[in-house]
């Protein structure tokens, strides 16, 4: 029993009581705009954080002192390559460069293709330089000098989220900008062909060396979705919090209109509409109201991540650190906006239809009067 | 045409507050016949015209409308009946006010199917005299106008039966009198109408063929 008519009439009815289904809508698609936006922001780093990681050699060993993160020697460098299985050993220069006159930390990165005079630099960076009018080259103020480095050029901000706040020098310059020893490292970085010995060279360096950090990639990869998980968890509680609140506002808003809406339906099934009838015109218009304030969300979100990159949210995220000109690569998950789509559009369309279900049900004449 | 048998109607039985709002009732009422059923509030009246309209279901007996009984009709049934076979004026017009003239005579139409929709609600608009006003909204007519608005979606589906609960209880006597008129032009067309009501204005008309008093519930 779905026809032209039918329709047009769903319509009509909708458009009598356009102002009760505004405010619905408008709620819907802010709860569906928010859900997606976090959705969207959270993917995105996490896909480019997994495929800055898909670049890395396997195995990552690290000092440690005092539970905390130091430099390692070339010492280990000549006896973990003994070992079988593995086919190079680097040692990496990486660390972070606090820069007083902006209370900020830059993130440091040695390059052997580096010239020894230059820098590349992430497109937050190169914001902070200009602003302290280093606009051709930088100054990095160690314990007992002042290493000038020209800049070279700057990484584009489409190149990737986490490139925002790095500067890539020369190997030996880094050493130097970070305090290093010629002889010492952040970290080694462990190339092995089979994939199927990494968990087993892994094991083995641990147990030649139990006082030194083992990371293999699968274990940064997973460690990255679990930050991930936890703020999934976080944001979970404020999903839920936020769907609670947007229901209670919603049966409420159906107290409101119950009242109209008894006599409407009392009206339509004492002029032959049956219960399906009536079920069936509830549906069309609620699904006119949740699947066209679930797109616009979900359109809504998409523009506001991806095209404005995220203003006020990405703080939430990135923490304002450095400054975040950056932008998010567009990534969508099906899954979880199904999900959204199941956890809101079900539960608005259960809430409207159940209580003009009970009404017609209901006896005609009471729900007349 | 409708054949009442035997029926009774309680509300809240075998509880304190319990009514008998109908008492074996039996009626036999034939084919273009025009009923008036008397009788003060709470007589009875207007749940005898909700039951032979299937709105709601006797405790007991039967209402045998076109050798179909229509007392026990499930849901799905009951509204086809409705739908197809009952035209119902209410007392107090139950218009959709926010929406046009037309839109609330076509409304029956919506659930029916193979219908030419726009000719038959023309049709019942100019047979109700308000086809002038069909872009007008419900809420601004006079209640006059809503009674034949009310009239018109009553005769969309070109029911046999038209029933009308106390048509003249929101109607001076100007629009009471046009009301009279248009019933009797209905019976013309051979319509079989029932009229619950407890307005002296259709005392002794001449085209009523029967009157029947309702007392606490029992025809007399």
């Amino acid at each position: 029993m779905l026809n032209k008519e039918f329709l047009n009439f769903a319509v009509l009815m909708l458009n009598k009581d356009k102002s009760n289904h505004i405010f619905s809508a408008v709620l819907f698609m802010f709860i569906v705009f928010i859900l997606s936006a976090v959705l969207f922001i959270s993917n995105s780093i996490q896909n480019d954080m997994l495929l800055t990681l898909d670049s890395q050699a396997q195995i990552i060993v690290k000092n440690q002192k005092a539970g905390k993160h130091t430099q390692i020697t070339d010492e280990y460098l000549d006896e973990i390559i003994q070992i079988n299985g593995i086919e190079n050993i680097e040692g990496k220069i990486e660390g972070y460069y606090y820069f007083a006159q902006d209370d900020r930390y830059f993130h440091i990165f040695g390059n052997d293709d580096t010239p020894f005079d230059k820098v590349t630099i992430g497109e937050g960076v190169k914001d902070i330089l200009d602003k302290f009018y280093y606009k051709e080259y930088f100054n990095f103020i160690t314990d007992d000098k002042i290493l000038k480095v020209f800049i070279d050029k700057t990484i584009p901000k489409e190149a990737n989220i986490i490139s925002n706040d790095i500067m890539i020098l020369n190997t030996q310059k880094a050493s130097m900008v970070l305090g290093l020893d010629e002889n010492e490292y952040s970290y080694l970085q462990i190339t092995i062909p089979k994939d199927s010995e990494i968990d087993f060279i892994a094991n083995k360096i641990k147990f030649i060396y139990p006082h030194l950090k083992i990371e293999t990639k699968e274990q940064l990869q997973s460690n990255i979705k679990h930050l991930f998980y936890y703020k999934g968890g976080l944001f979970m509680i404020l999903y839920i919090v936020v769907l609670l609140s947007f229901f209670i506002l919603l049966k409420n808003q159906i107290d409101n209109t119950i009242g109209t809406s008894r006599k409407d339906i009392a009206i339509l099934r004492a002029i032959g509409y049956s219960i399906n009838n009536i079920i069936l015109l509830k549906f069309i218009q609620n699904i006119i109201i949740s699947l066209g304030s679930y797109t616009i969300g979900v359109v809504g979100a998409y523009i506001y991540v991806f095209k404005l990159d995220a203003p006020l949210l990405k703080y939430l995220f990135l923490g304002s650190e450095i400054s975040n000109n950056i932008s998010f690569t567009p990534t969508i998950n099906f899954e979880i906006l199904f999900l959204i789509f199941i956890f809101t559009i079900i539960p608005f369309l259960s809430a409207v239809i159940l209580p003009s279900w009970k009404i017609a049900i209901s006896d005609i004449n009471e729900a007349m009067r | 045409m409708i054949k009442v048998t035997n029926l009774y109607k309680i509300f809240n039985q075998n509880k304190p507050n319990h009514f008998e709002a109908l008492k074996n009732i039996n009626l036999d009422i034939k084919q273009n016949e025009l009923v008036l059923l008397k009788g003060i509030s709470g007589s009875g009246k207007s749940t005898m015209l909700s039951i032979i309209a299937s709105f709601s279901h006797p405790t007991s007996g039967s209402v045998v409308c076109d050798g179909k009984n229509i007392a026990k009709l499930p849901d799905k049934h009951a509204s086809s009946f409705r739908s197809k076979s009952i035209g119902f004026i209410f007392q107090s017009f139950n218009l959709i006010e926010e929406l046009t003239v037309e839109d609330n005579v076509k409304v029956p139409l919506t659930v029916c199917e193979d219908k030419d929709i726009s000719k038959q609600t023309k049709t019942a608009m100019k047979q109700a005299n308000i086809y002038h006003k069909k872009e007008q909204k419900i809420k601004n007519l006079s209640g006059g106008e809503k009674q034949r608005v009310a009239i018109a979606r009553a005769l969309v589906n070109n029911p046999n039966i038209i029933l009308a609960d106390e048509p003249t209880a929101n109607l001076d006597t100007a629009n009471s009198l046009v009301f009279i008129e248009t019933i009797k032009e209905l019976k013309k067309l051979g319509k079989t109408i029932i009229i619950a009501t407890h307005d002296s204005i259709f005392d002794n008309l001449s085209f009523v063929d029967r009157y029947l008093d309702i007392i606490d519930g029992t025809i007399k």
